[in-house]
C-alpha cells in the first residue's frame, strides 16, 4: 500500500510543519461531519450497460429540497434519496433546468441539516477544496459520503473554445485537482475547509478532442437563483434555445474574397490561397502563403475551423482576423462586400 | 467512519486513447483511497496551518506564473499512434531573457504547422521549434521576444528532497491565468535518472509546465514518460494518477546551449548485452558486445564485468542502465571492467542507433546436443558455402572458433555469430583423431533452403502406438482463460533437444482440425514438438502473449526444448500474432512462418544473440499481397532471412513440395 504510506508522509509532515497547531484543533473533524450529513445518496434508474443507477445530491433546506445533477438517473418515477443518517425517502423531481444540468428533488421531511445558496461563498484558483460524493457508490445506508481533497486548479468557461466540451453549460467553472470524475460523483457537494458551499460537482465530462477527463464544479452563484426559484415554486422552464445561436446569415470566405488552401486533412493549416481582385480580403492585402490564425480572437486550427468560425459572424459585422505572415503577425479588420458584388460574381 | 467497502478500480487513467474504457487502471485511484484515508485517520489537519499552507501553494505559484506561457498550435496529425492528439493549448517555460522557452514534445507530437506562444499578459508571438531533446521529451521554442522575459529561480538537485511540498503549474485553460495543482515531490532519479515524480495532478493540462517548490523556485518541466516506452505520447495514460514527472530544470539548463544550437539531443546506447534477464538481480556480465558498436570499438569484449560506469560502482544491470540511459548520444562514458581478474578501462561514446546487426553465414549445422561436450559435430554442409570451400565435411568436430574453445553447437552459434560478413574466421576442428584448422571468410546471411537437409528419420513406432497419438497433453495456466494442446512425436528422446512449432489458428479457427492434423503428420516426421495455444477469447489480444510465453515455458520445464528451432506459425490473423510473439519473446522464438497476412510490426532489431527467421506463404486470392511483400522487404532491410512463397490459387496451405520445403526450413534454423 504504497497509498497509505504516503498519505502518511504528508501528515507527518504537515505535523511537523504546523508545530504546536495540531494540538489545539480538532474543529476540522466537526466541519466536515456537519458537511458529511448534507450529502444525499441518490438511487434512480440506470444499472446497466455501465450506465451506473447512483449520483450524488445535497440538502439546500431543512425542509428537503435536495440539488443534484440533471441526469438519466432521475428519468424514473422511483428515485430513492438515502440520507447521511440512512434515512430511505422516495423523492419527488421538483424541476429541472436543462441549460444547467440540475435537478431539485424533494423530500418530505423537516429540520434536516443542509447547505447555505446565499450569499454565494466564492473560491480562488488555489484554495483548497473538498469534494463531497458518493463517488462509485461506496456508501450506503448510514455511511457518510466519501471526502476527496484538492485544490482549484482552475476558474474558467466551459465554452473558452467551441466543440471541446459537449455540454449545454457554457458558463464559469472551478476546474479541481481532485478526482471527481467518476461514477456517482456528480450532483455532490463541493465546500471549503469551513464547510461551505462553493458549487455542485458536475457530471462526467471529457474533452471532445484529447479525450481527456475534466473533473469540475459549478459555482454555487451561478445554480443558486434557479434552484431557488424552483424551490419558491417560481421557475419557468428554460429551454436549450436560449443560447446564444448562430446567425441566420452569417459571413463567409467567398463574401470576404478569401480562398484558403484545398481542405484535405482533418487539420488542414488555414493557409491563404489566393484573394478574389477587388475584394475586401485583396482591399486589406491579404497575400498568399498568410495563415489565418485566428478569427475574431478565437484560435482557428484548420481550414475548417476558419469556416466553422465565420458561422458565428453576422454578415453585417465586422471581423477581425490574425494573420501570421513569415514571423509576423498582423492584425486586420474586414467587412464583407455589399451582397452583390459584380467583380466577385464575374471572378467566380 | 468510512470504511472502503469494495476494491476500488481507478478513475480515468485509460483516457486519451482512443478506446473509450471506463475506468482505468488501479494506479490512478490512489488519489481517492488516499483522501479517504486522511480522513479515516482522524488526524484532521489544523485550520489555521490549512490556511498557511494553502497561503505558501498561491504565493509559490504566483512567483513562477510569469515564466510560464501559453501555445497554441495549428495544422498537424491527428493521432500519432493510436493516440488521438489533442489541439492544446499547452504549456511552456522560459528559460532564457531572450526568448527561449521549453516545453514538452507531447504538445508536438502531431507536427503542428504554426506554434503560437502566448505570454501571461495576452500578447501573441510566432515561435519556431529549435530543438527536440528525444530522450526526455522536451522540445526548445524560440520567440521574438518583445521585452526580456522573466527566468524563472531554479531548485538545485542537490535541494530537492522526496515529501518536500509542490506545485504543478501549466497555463492552458485562460492564457492570463494559470492553472495549478499540489502534491508532494515523490521520487527522484525516476525513469532510468531522467526525471523526478510527483503526485501532483500531471495531464495535457500542464505538460510543459513547471513543478515549482514552496519558494516559488522551479524543481523541473513536466512531461509524460513511461520506462518501458519512447514514444512522444508514452506516458499519457498515467495522466492525473498521482504519477507525474518532470525533467529538472537544471538538467534543462545544463543542455540549453546544445539546444540552442539546434542539435537533436537523443538517447545513447553503448552495443552490449548483459546476461540475465533480471536487470535488479544478474550481475553486469557482456554476453554479447556487438562488433561494430562503441563498446567494441572501446574495447569492450564478451565476458567482461562491468564494475564502475561513471564513476559509480555497479553491482547489477540496472544501476549501469541508470548511467547509461540518463545519457545522450554524443556523450563519453568511462566504463571499468574486469576480465580475466585483470582491471581495464575504456572510454565509451554513445551513439543513438547501433548500425543493424548482419548475421554471418558459414554453411554448417552442427549436432544438436543436451549440455556441453568435447566440441560441435557438424552434421551438414551447404552446398558452395564457405565452410564447403573449406574443405569441412559432416563428421568434423569443431573444438575452437577464433581461438575460443567451443564445447557445444550452441558455443559455436555463439562465437561465430561475431564475425562481420566478408571477415575472416580461424576454425579448429578434430577430424579421425587428429587436430586441423581451416580460415573460413563469413558470408551473408542466406535464405536458400538445400533440398539434400537431412530431415530426421522417421521413427520405428507404429502409428497406433503413439500414446500422444491418442491425445495431446492440455496445457493451462491458472491466471489465464487460454489452454493449449501439446502433441509430442513418437521419436521424442529424452538426450536430444527438440524444435517445436507454435501453431496459431485464425480468428476462431481454433476447431479447425483438419490444420491441426496437418501439422501433426509434419511435426511427426520432422521430430518436432507441436504447440497448439488458443485465444482467450474469439480474437487474438495482446495479453494472449503472457500466456503464449507461459505455455512455452511449460513445454520447456517437461520436455528438452531447442530454442533456436522453435518457430510460431501462423494463418491470417494468427500470423500477425506470431510476428508479435516472434518480437515480444525472442529468446523462446526464433523462427515465424505464416500464410495469408501481412508480416508487420516486428518492432525488434537483428541481434546476434536472437537470430530469427521468416517464411511467409501466400495462397489463394490473399487481397494484401503487395503490402505483405512491403512488409517482407523491410524484414530483408534489417538483414534477417526471410523466404518468400506464393501458392497456386486452388492451394490454401503449403502444397505438398511447399511442405517439405518447410519442414527443411524448420530443421535448418540453427544453421552456422
Amino acid at each position: 500500500m504504497r497509498v497509505v504510506l504516503r498519505t502518511l508522509v504528508v501528515f507527518a509532515l504537515s505535523a511537523v510543519v504546523g508545530g504546536s497547531y495540531v494540538a489545539a484543533n480538532d474543529d476540522f473533524d466537526v466541519t466536515l461531519r456537519d458537511a458529511q450529513a448534507k450529502i444525499v445518496k441518490i438511487h434512480g434508474a440506470g444499472g446497466y450497460r455501465g450506465l451506473e443507477a447512483y449520483q450524488s445530491g445535497f440538502l439546500f433546506s431543512a425542509d428537503g429540497y435536495i440539488l443534484t445533477v440533471w441526469s438519466y438517473v432521475l428519468d424514473t418515477d422511483y428515485i430513492t434519496a438515502v440520507l447521511d443518517d440512512g434515512r430511505k425517502f422516495d423523492a419527488k423531481l421538483a424541476a429541472a433546468d436543462p441549460r444547467l444540468e440540475l435537478a431539485v428533488l424533494k423530500i418530505d421531511e423537516t429540520d434536516l441539516p443542509h447547505f447555505k445558496l446565499s450569499p454565494p461563498v466564492e473560491a480562488d484558483v488555489g484554495a483548497r477544496v473538498l469534494a463531497l460524493s458518493n463517488l462509485y457508490g461506496i456508501a450506503a445506508g448510514d455511511e457518510p459520503a466519501s471526502v476527496l481533497h484538492g485544490i482549484v486548479s482552475a476558474k474558467t468557461r466551459l465554452s473558452a473554445r467551441r466543440g471541446v466540451f459537449e455540454t449545454p453549460y457554457d458558463g464559469p467553472v472551478y476546474v479541481l485537482d481532485a478526482m471527481t470524475n467518476n461514477p456517482g460523483a456528480a450532483g455532490g457537494a463541493l465546500v471549503d475547509y469551513q464547510g461551505r458551499l462553493l458549487g455542485m460537482l458536475g457530471k462526467e465530462l471529457r474533452h471532445a478532442q484529447s479525450n481527456l477527463w475534466l473533473n469540475f464544479a459549478i459555482p454555487t452563484a451561478e445554480i443558486a437563483p434557479t434552484a431557488e426559484a424552483i424551490r419558491a415554486g417560481t421557475y419557468v422552464r428554460k429551454t436549450a434555445e436560449e443560447r446564444k445561436e448562430k446567425p441566420a446569415n452569417p459571413l463567409t470566405l467567398d463574401l470576404l474574397g478569401l480562398v484558403l488552401v484545398p481542405d484535405v486533412l482533418e487539420r488542414t493549416p488555414p493557409f491563404v490561397d489566393a484573394t478574389i481582385l477587388g475584394s475586401p480580403a485583396a482591399a486589406a492585402d491579404i497575400r498568399p502563403d498568410d495563415m489565418v490564425l485566428f478569427v475574431n480572437d478565437r484560435l482557428t486550427q484548420s481550414c475548417r475551423a476558419v469556416r466553422a468560425e465565420l458561422e458565428y459572424v453576422h454578415r453585417a459585422d465586422p471581423v477581425k482576423l490574425t494573420i501570421l505572415r513569415k514571423q509576423e503577425l498582423i492584425e486586420l479588420t474586414l467587412r464583407a462586400a455589399p451582397q452583390s458584388s459584380p467583380t466577385a460574381e464575374a471572378l467566380r | 467512519m468510512i470504511r472502503l467497502r469494495r476494491e476500488w478500480r481507478g478513475c480515468r487513467g485509460q483516457a486519451c486513447v482512443t478506446t473509450t474504457q471506463r475506468h482505468g487502471r488501479a494506479s490512478a485511484a490512489m488519489a481517492p483511497i488516499g483522501a479517504l484515508l486522511f480522513f479515516a485517520c482522524g488526524a484532521a489537519p489544523p485550520a489555521e496551518l490549512t490556511v498557511r499552507e494553502q497561503a505558501a501553494f498561491r504565493a509559490a505559484a504566483a512567483v513562477a506564473a510569469p515564466s510560464v506561457v501559453s501555445i497554441e498550435t495549428v495544422g498537424g496529425l491527428d493521432t500519432v499512434g493510436e493516440v488521438l492528439v489533442g489541439t492544446g493549448p499547452s504549456s511552456g517555460v522560459v528559460v532564457s531573457d531572450d526568448g527561449y522557452i521549453v516545453s514538452s514534445t507531447f504538445n508536438f507530437a502531431h507536427r503542428p504547422a504554426s506554434i503560437i506562444v502566448v505570454l501571461p499578459d495576452g500578447s501573441r508571438h510566432p515561435a519556431r521549434l529549435v530543438a527536440r531533446d528525444e530522450s526526455r521529451k522536451l522540445v526548445l521554442l524560440k520567440i521574438d521576444a518583445p521585452a526580456k522575459l522573466p527566468v524563472p529561480a531554479v531548485a538545485t538537485e542537490s535541494e530537492i528532497a522526496v515529501g518536500q511540498w509542490c506545485t504543478a503549474v501549466g497555463r492552458t485553460f485562460e492564457p492570463t491565468q494559470t492553472n495549478v495543482s499540489v502534491g508532494i515531490v515523490s521520487a527522484v532519479h525516476r525513469i532510468w535518472g531522467r526525471a523526478l515524480q510527483t503526485d501532483a495532478k500531471i495531464s495535457p493540462a500542464n505538460y510543459g509546465g513547471a513543478l515549482v517548490d514552496l519558494q516559488g523556485r522551479v524543481l523541473g518541466v513536466l512531461v509524460p514518460l513511461s520506462p518501458d516506452h519512447r514514444s512522444d505520447v508514452a506516458g499519457v495514460e498515467w495522466y492525473d494518477s498521482g504519477i507525474g514527472f518532470a525533467v529538472t530544470l537544471e538538467h534543462v539548463n545544463a543542455v540549453l546551449p546544445r539546444l540552442k544550437a539546434g542539435e537533436t539531443l537523443k538517447a545513447g546506447v553503448i552495443g552490449v548485452h548483459f546476461k540475465g534477464t533480471n536487470v535488479y538481480a544478474d550481475s553486469p556480465l557482456v554476453l554479447k558486445c556487438r562488433a561494430g558498436s562503441p563498446a567494441y570499438d572501446a574495447g569492450i569484449r564478451n565476458g567482461d564485468l562491468f564494475t564502475v560506469v561513471a564513476g559509480r560502482p555497479v553491482e547489477y544491470q540496472a544501476q549501469v542502465m541508470e548511467q547509461l540511459q540518463s545519457r545522450y548520444a554524443g556523450d563519453v562514458v568511462a566504463i571499468t571492467v574486469v576480465r580475466g581478474g585483470e582491471t581495464k578501462q575504456f572510454d565509451v561514446t554513445l551513439v543513438d542507433a547501433l548500425t543493424p546487426y548482419r548475421r554471418p553465414f558459414f554453411g554448417l549445422l552442427a549436432e544438436r546436443t543436451v549440455g556441453s561436450g568435447d566440441g560441435a559435430t557438424i552434421t551438414y554442409v551447404y552446398q558452395n558455402s564457405p565452410a564447403a570451400e573449406a574443405g569441412l565435411r559432416p563428421g568434423d568436430v569443431v573444438v575452437k572458433f577464433q581461438d575460443v574453445a567451443v564445447r557445444s553447437r550452441d558455443e559455436l552459434r555463439s562465437a561465430a555469430a561475431d564475425v562481420d560478413p566478408g571477415e575472416t574466421a580461424k576454425l579448429e576442428f578434430v577430424r579421425d583423431g587428429r587436430p586441423q584448422s581451416v580460415e573460413l571468410t563469413a558470408a551473408e546471411e542466406t535464405d536458400v533452403i538445400p533440398a539434400d537437409v537431412p530431415l530426421p528419420q522417421p521413427p520405428d513406432v507404429a502409428k497406433d502406438d503413439e500414446p500422444a497419438a491418442v491425445k495431446p497433453l492440455k496445457i493451462k495456466v491458472a491466471e489465464f482463460k487460454n489452454e493449449a494442446d501439446l502433441f509430442v512425436p513418437p521419436g521424442y528422446r529424452d538426450d536430444v533437444p527438440h524444435g517445436v512449432v507454435v501453431l496459431l489458428h485464425p480468428q476462431g479457427g481454433f476447431a479447425d482440425r483438419a490444420i491441426v492434423d496437418r501439422w501433426r503428420e509434419r511435426c511427426r516426421t520432422a521430430n518436432l514438438l507441436l504447440l497448439v495455444p488458443k485465444a482467450a477469447a474469439e480474437q487474438w489480444a495482446p495479453t494472449d502473449l503472457a500466456f503464449l510465453k507461459k505455455a512455452i515455458d511449460r513445454t520447456a520445464e517437461s520436455y528438452r526444448v531447442d530454442a533456436a528451432r522453435t518457430a510460431a506459425i501462423g494463418y491470417e490473423e494468427g500470423g500477425v500474432v506470431a510476428v508479435r510473439a516472434a518480437a515480444a519473446l525472442r529468446e523462446r522464438i526464433r523462427a515465424v512462418a505464416g500464410v495469408n497476412f501481412v508480416p508487420a510490426g516486428f518492432n525488434a532489431e537483428n541481434e546476434p544473440q536472437f537470430p530469427t527467421s521468416f517464411f511467409f506463404v501466400r495462397a489463394g486470392d490473399f487481397g494484401q499481397a503487395a503490402r505483405a511483400r512491403a512488409a517482407g522487404e523491410q524484414l530483408r532491410n534489417l538483414h534477417f532471412p526471410v523466404v518468400e512463397r506464393e501458392l497456386p490459387k486452388d492451394a490454401d496451405d503449403w502444397n505438398d513440395a511447399a511442405s517439405v520445403e518447410l519442414l527443411r526450413w524448420l530443421v535448418s534454423l540453427d544453421r552456422i
